[in-house]
């Protein structure tokens, strides 16, 4: 089974490219959100569906 | 489906018409209506203050219950595009447009006079939905009419098949998905009181997934005639989606585990947490489903089916459910009538989607093991109705769950209907206005941007475009096809009639166009199919399930008496077959005078029409009609029928063959 799963990842290029362009998109993000600065202004938009009714 | 006598022997209550109205109320009419009421409800409250214009509101409204008419009207009458989720034909689908523009007008004036800076990310959400959903609707319609009712794409064969199902899968996504994801970063937190356990998991998850989605269009097409590379990157991007599918999920679930006591107790909260456990189990099945070795099991089988309505009943359905019992006291100012009501709806609606989705996987995967069982080189089970017959009684499994669905939703309007009947009857008038931003003029980076919509704009667009454009332009600017295939011939006149009788009918909502790459496929059916057979199919005719067997190599495998008969009774040749009846395809004669223009469209797309052929095409259908009614006349079937659509069917049929031998078929029957 597992084999045949396998075989079907065969073009292996195309595989890592897909994976690089993702994993570059993914980290960058985590970078920019995971900045120090960023704490009180997310701590303020999570509240924002809270702030009215 | 299963009782075919219940189409009483009326065209318009065929599975075939009424599927694509099903499959476009549940998606436009059902979950359309209740994420606009979703998005017009909280971009208020988010944006502190009014929608941009109420007169824009109520054309958005009226406009969209117009469109909705005018698809329960049109399908059942056959007047269709045979494209799936997008069947409705070009002067609707321009309505949908004016309409779409009309709410997208009105969502962002309202965020331009927004008197909050910055942009919660349930609004990125809505910001993807409307762009994205506009650009998908718009190219995958581009198409050339032939009369008010008809019209041919632009795009052919598996261009068409690419394009198609880039829009249909993220249709899922973008109509299905992110809207409800931003509803439920929006009304979660109102639910319990408490913000998202993640803000930031929320931006991860928002960026993810409207860069990865676009991508995941080609695993519709797995083992088909797409290119192989295509193909990889469908499969490869449908897995990667598990993270930002599950990181969503998570910071749902998690979000209310912050207040699980009151799960256990409140009907909202139980609906929220159970959508959220349907859009998990869905997005889990998903990218398992494209992987292609499980893909070549579970495609064209009702496991698919079973998948779908785990997503639109239990992750769509369920935070509908939510959002009204929510909403409604809210804006009758109220409380709710019954919470014991909500709970049994809650009840009914969680046991009948599972005895739903339950019996689909069971139906899906014995078709899909049935299908491939082989013995010592031969097809354990040859005879494709054997496979349909073995799972009927799943079907009526399937009725049931449906039925208890349902009566959730009678419950559900009669809870509403004496919510609203309670309520006080003074009217209210709220504001939602807030004062003035001031200018800080500080922000920087992601900050400014959450604070800018027109750029945040640009930036999702291009998220989007990436996967299209790299999936989709090859195969656009890709005109190999057409010259390196000079064996396939255009249609015929009668077959072109013939091939549009098919699409009126819905032929592709049970018999699929293409035979796969499959050991399994090519044993059932014969040489599978390649790219440059479909070169003329405007629309692409692949369909997306067999409840009955693929017709690609259909051609040539019987006489015209067999399908003569066939389409009269099918039962009579294939005892135990579930299709309906055909009679008035023996009573209503061809429409031979369309078939000049038709041809004349069909050439200014690039169908090597010759002008001769043009000119000629109503006295070459209706000599090829009567070559294949003499043919019947000896074999004893009443005089007189050479007008008949059947007649154009039976051409049609006869057609689909294998590339070679269909080449040398073609240009008469």
């Amino acid at each position: 089974m597992k084999a045949v799963v396998l075989a079907n990842f065969h073009l292996i290029g195309l595989t890592c490219f897909a994976l690089l362009l993702f994993f570059s998109m993914f980290s960058a993000a985590c970078v920019w959100i995971f900045r120090k600065s960023s704490t009180s202004l997310y701590s303020r938009l999570e509240r924002l569906p809270l702030q009215n009714d | 489906m299963a009782f075919w006598k219940l189409n009483l022997a009326t065209s318009w209550l065929t599975f075939g018409r009424l599927r694509p109205l099903h499959t476009n109320a549940a998606i436009f009419a059902f979950i359309g209506n209740a994420l606009f009421a979703g998005i017009y409800h909280s971009t208020q409250r988010l944006c502190k203050t009014e929608t941009f214009s109420k007169t824009l509101s109520k054309i958005h409204f009226w406009g969209w219950q117009l469109i909705i008419v005018l698809a329960a009207v049109t399908l059942p009458l056959g007047i269709s595009s045979a494209k799936e989720y997008a069947e409705l034909e070009w002067p609707i689908d321009i309505l949908i447009t004016l309409v779409w523009v009309v709410f997208a007008v009105n969502f962002f004036g309202t965020l331009y006079k927004r008197r909050e800076r910055h942009m919660y990310v349930a609004l990125w959400f809505y910001i993807a939905t409307i762009v994205t959903v506009a650009i998908l609707h718009i190219i995958n319609s581009l198409a050339v009419p032939v009369t008010l009712f008809q019209s041919y794409p632009i795009f052919a064969g598996v261009q068409d098949a690419l394009v198609q199902w880039w829009y249909g899968h993220n249709a899922v996504a973008f109509f299905l998905t992110t809207p409800f994801l931003g509803l439920m970063y929006y009304y979660i937190p109102k639910a319990i009181g408490k913000p998202i356990y993640s803000y930031r998991l929320s931006i991860i998850h928002f960026w993810s997934l409207v860069f990865i989605y676009i991508w995941a269009g080609p695993h519709h097409l797995l083992n088909t005639a797409l290119p192989d590379w295509a193909q990889t990157l469908g499969m490869v991007f449908s897995v990667m989606l598990l993270a930002p599918s599950w990181g969503g999920m998570i910071n749902g679930l998690l979000t209310l585990r912050m207040s699980w006591d009151r799960v256990r107790k409140e009907p909202i909260l139980k609906f929220l947490a159970l959508a959220l456990t349907f859009y998990g189990m869905s997005t889990f099945e998903g990218p398992l489903l494209s992987i292609k070795s499980v893909n070549s099991i579970a495609h064209y089988t009702d496991w698919i089916i079973g998948h779908v309505h785990a997503g639109a009943l239990g992750w769509n359905g369920f935070m509908v459910f939510a959002m009204l019992y929510y909403l409604v006291p809210k804006l009758w100012r109220t409380e709710l009538y019954s919470q014991r009501l909500a709970n049994i709806h809650f009840w009914t609606g969680t046991i009948g989607i599972m005895l739903y989705v339950m019996s689909m996987w069971a139906a899906g995967i014995t078709q899909g093991l049935m299908w491939r069982g082989i013995e010592d080189g031969f097809l354990i089970y040859p005879d494709f109705v054997e496979t349909v017959t073995k799972i009927l009684p799943l079907y009526h499994v399937r009725l049931l769950g449906g039925l208890v669905y349902l009566s959730g939703y009678f419950i559900l309007i009669y809870n509403i209907f004496k919510t609203i009947k309670g309520a006080p009857k003074e009217e209210v008038v709220e504001t939602y206005q807030a004062e003035p931003i001031a200018d800080s003029g500080n922000d920087k980076g992601h900050r400014y941007l959450e604070g800018v919509s027109d750029i945040f704009v640009v930036l999702t667009i291009i998220a989007v475009l990436v996967g299209s454009v790299i999936e989709i332009l090859p195969s656009l600017l890709a005109h190999k096809y057409m010259t390196e295939a000079p064996k396939q011939t255009p249609y015929t006149p009668l077959e072109l009639a013939g091939r549009d009788i098919y699409i009126r009918e819905g032929c592709y909502t049970c018999h699929s166009q293409m035979v796969r790459t499959m050991p399994s496929d090519v044993l059932r059916y014969g040489p599978h199919s390649t790219p440059d057979e479909f070169i003329y199919d405007r629309p692409f005719q692949w369909g997306s399930r067999r409840i009955g067997p693929d017709l690609a190599r259909v051609g040539g495998k019987y006489p015209d008496l067999w399908h003569y008969r066939h389409m009269l009774n099918p039962r009579d040749m294939a005892p135990g077959s579930i299709m309906p009846n055909y009679p008035w395809l023996f009573e209503d004669n061809i429409d031979f005078k369309i078939l000049r223009k038709k041809l004349a469209v069909l050439s200014n797309l690039g169908t090597p029409y010759s002008l001769a052929e043009v000119a000629q095409a109503v006295e070459t259908a209706k000599h090829d009609a009567k070559v294949i009614a003499q043919g019947l006349e000896l074999q004893g079937i009443p005089k007189g029928q050479e007008k008949k659509e059947i007649m154009a069917l039976i051409a049609y049929l006869q057609r689909l063959k294998a590339l070679e031998s269909g080449a040398e078929a073609t240009g008469g029957h």
